[in-house]
């Protein structure tokens, strides 16, 4: 019920509810920004644009028709889509070897498979390989959707993944 | 989710990265500089697209209140003239006091009297002769039978008649030439009436004479009291008039001239790379219209025109190129077999074509830049019915708001798709224009609701022209059902042009 009335308020630009939203879901959007970028600067730069389009597009969300954090969810996903084809960045598929090397150290804090830690490993994936295990494992999309999405082909899809799998085992697999 | 099948590494993350899962911390608390740059942006682009609405009304505003202004500008000084003459001429009257009594009025919305018999003439003459108590009439003297009981009780001369001095109608005179005065026919000719003024004071104020048909025209009646001309009021000029249930009918031909545009909701996040279909694009619409004046100022507008719209807007997308989809045609050039579906103002397109390509050298997978050119055109019948509502009414100018709904119903459409493929700037690939004519997913019926303000203005011998600005929105959506959900209408804001009879 708050989160309708803060909806309805952040429709009407009303900065204190556009400022409450923001601080309910930044986690959540920053995460996915996260997940699909190489580095904590193309995730600003997505979460910026994924900021503008939500709030820019507020007005087309029917409370009716689904919830906030899924529907505020599909948009920051597609622009970190829009953000990563606009960087021209290849699907590749990349041999194993290439691509052992983790970019971050995972954290020693807590335990090792933590949220932070498993967004550091997809993080160190291939574009290509990221983009397809996000829409696929994360964001529940079939194959045949990822071609779609991402001007693929479906054996494509399913290579890419195949190959995320193994790099993803091959990192937990050396640092547990 | 459920079509997927999931390892149990795949299981691990998504217990640890789905939604309402991921543990927050340090390392997904972003800085709040990102959304105060973003709200920046958004609120910078809110108001740049209200400055751009407000801008985009102003020439319509002007086109519409200059000539508007300038009317009532000289309206008011025409009247104004009129009755400074009037005033000189009943200060005139004093010398004439003690001449014949006389009164004529002169009214222009008499068409019965009061004993229900109909008058030939649109107008009338009333005559009475104070001094004898009596009513005269001017054909009276020719054989026509006149019986009316006067209830005049004014001896001041000059003055301004409060109450209407007749209670019904003692006379009418035929005349088929009827004077130019617009809205309300008046059915004296000039020459009727100068010599009809002459034959009742044949020494009158060569003024009046000269003044009697533009008082008429410019007003709802004029009463001639002894010799004075006073001006009546439309209530007074009701009293005269028996028949109240009077019916009048304008015919006329229209022209409009709107920008469009495409209004989408429930529009998929993935359909933002969908522009420039809400851009302005210019229609035009021809009809013919009826008005059915049920008062003074209510009135019925029925039209049935047809109407041109067209919209083009641009589909931007990236997908990946694939070599192997590179072959030969009969003619031997290189072609890219292309199978997409595009996002369109009136639904998914799909695209199954070979792109001819252009040149330059790509690798295999490398991400190209797709663009389409969307062309929309749409033609339609439409019936609209509009209560009119008269804000200002003078028997020439006449300001107004109308508003009602609009029928309309498709009649041809045609959705043209151009497909270019570029990479680094550069065309790659080129394909040929594809029409689709198909209306199948398309509503053939819709409604708009409609507002408009106008204007008026009667000339020569009951014809009229009229401007109108005005606005409407569509009601319910072009779409029938879209696979990706959105919904399509058509607004418009133009402005009208009508000229037209009154019979």
């Amino acid at each position: 019920m708050l989160n309708q009335d803060l909806i309805s308020k952040a429709k009407l630009n009303d900065p204190k509810a556009q400022m409450e939203l923001y601080l309910m879901y930044k986690s959540y959007w920053y995460s996915i920004c996260l997940r699909y970028n190489k580095n904590n600067y193309d995730a600003d730069d997505c979460l910026q644009n994924s900021l503008i389009n939500i709030f820019s597009k507020l007005n087309q969300f029917d409370q009716n028709r689904g919830n906030f954090k899924s529907w505020s969810a599909q948009i920051v996903v597609n622009d970190n889509l829009m953000f990563l084809r606009k960087k021209k960045q290849n699907y590749q598929t990349f041999d194993l070897e290439d691509n052992l090397l983790v970019e971050e150290p995972v954290s020693d804090e807590g335990s090792i498979i933590s949220s932070e830690n498993l967004t550091k490993l997809i993080q160190a994936l291939p574009d290509g390989y990221r983009m397809v295990f996000n829409l696929y494992v994360i964001e529940g999309f079939t194959h045949s959707e990822i071609s779609e999405i991402l001007n693929i082909s479906i054996g494509t899809s399913k290579s890419q993944l195949s190959k995320a799998r193994k790099l993803l085992q091959h990192q937990l697999e050396a640092v547990i | 989710m459920g079509k997927n099948k999931y390892t149990d590494l795949d299981k691990l993350f998504q217990s640890k990265l789905s939604e309402g899962r991921i543990e927050s911390g340090e390392w997904n608390d972003p800085t709040d500089d990102a959304f105060f740059s973003a709200m920046r942006k958004v609120n910078s682009s809110t108001e740049q697209v209200k400055e751009k609405k407000k801008l985009a009304w102003w020439p319509f505003l002007f086109l519409f209140l200059i000539p508007l202004s300038l009317l009532v500008i000289w309206n008011a000084n025409e009247v104004n003239g009129l009755k400074t003459e009037i005033k000189d001429i009943q200060q005139k009257e004093s010398v004439y006091e003690n001449s014949q009594n006389t009164t004529i009025a002169l009214s222009n919305n008499i068409n019965q009297t009061s004993q229900g018999l109909p008058i030939e003439a649109e107008g009338q003459v009333k005559i009475r002769d104070n001094k004898n108590k009596s009513t005269e009439s001017i054909q009276a003297k020719s054989g026509i039978n006149d019986d009316n009981k006067l209830v005049n009780s004014s001896r001041d001369h000059g003055k301004r008649v409060q109450k209407p001095l007749f209670t019904s109608v003692n006379n009418s005179i035929t005349s088929k030439q009827a004077l130019p005065i617009g809205p309300i026919t008046v059915g004296f000719g000039k020459e009727n009436i100068e010599k009809e003024i002459r034959s009742v004071s044949g020494d009158l104020d060569k003024r009046i004479k000269q003044l009697a048909p533009t008082l008429i025209n410019r007003f709802d009646g004029l009463l001639i009291y002894n010799r004075a001309p006073v001006l009546l009021s439309s209530t007074e000029i009701n009293l005269f008039n028996e028949d109240k249930g009077f019916k009048k009918f304008e015919l006329f031909l229209f022209g409009n001239a709107s920008f469009n545009t495409i209004r989408m909701s429930d529009v998929e996040s993935n359909s933002f790379s969908l522009t420039g279909y809400d851009k302005p694009n210019l229609g035009y619409e021809l009809g013919v219209g009826l008005l059915h004046s049920i008062s003074e100022r209510f009135s019925i507008n029925y039209d049935l025109s047809y109407k041109h719209i067209g919209n083009n807007s641009q589909f931007r997308n990236e997908f990946l190129f694939e070599e192997e989809e590179l072959v030969t045609d009969i003619d031997g050039d290189l072609v890219y077999q292309l199978f997409s579906e595009l996002q369109t103002p009136t639904g998914l397109f799909t695209a199954n074509q070979d792109l001819r390509f252009e040149g330059g050298n790509m690798e295999d997978q490398t991400m190209m830049d797709q663009e389409a050119d969307i062309q929309l055109q749409f033609k339609f019948l439409s019936i609209g019915i509009q209560p009119r509502w008269k804000v200002y009414n003078s028997q020439r100018l006449s300001i107004f708001a109308e508003g009602g709904v609009n029928l309309n119903y498709l009649m041809h459409y045609c959705r043209s798709v151009d497909i270019k493929v570029y990479y680094q700037n550069k065309m790659m690939m080129n394909g040929a224009p594809e029409d689709d004519f198909s209306m199948s997913s398309l509503n053939r019926v819709s409604v708009a609701a409609s507002l408009s303000l106008g204007m008026e203005y009667s000339f020569a011998n009951n014809y009229f022209t009229s401007m109108q600005l005005g606005t409407s929105r569509s009601l319910n959506s072009i779409n029938q059902l879209s696979l990706d959900g959105s919904k399509t209408y058509i607004d418009n804001a133009g402005i009208s042009i009508a000229i037209g009879k009154k019979f």
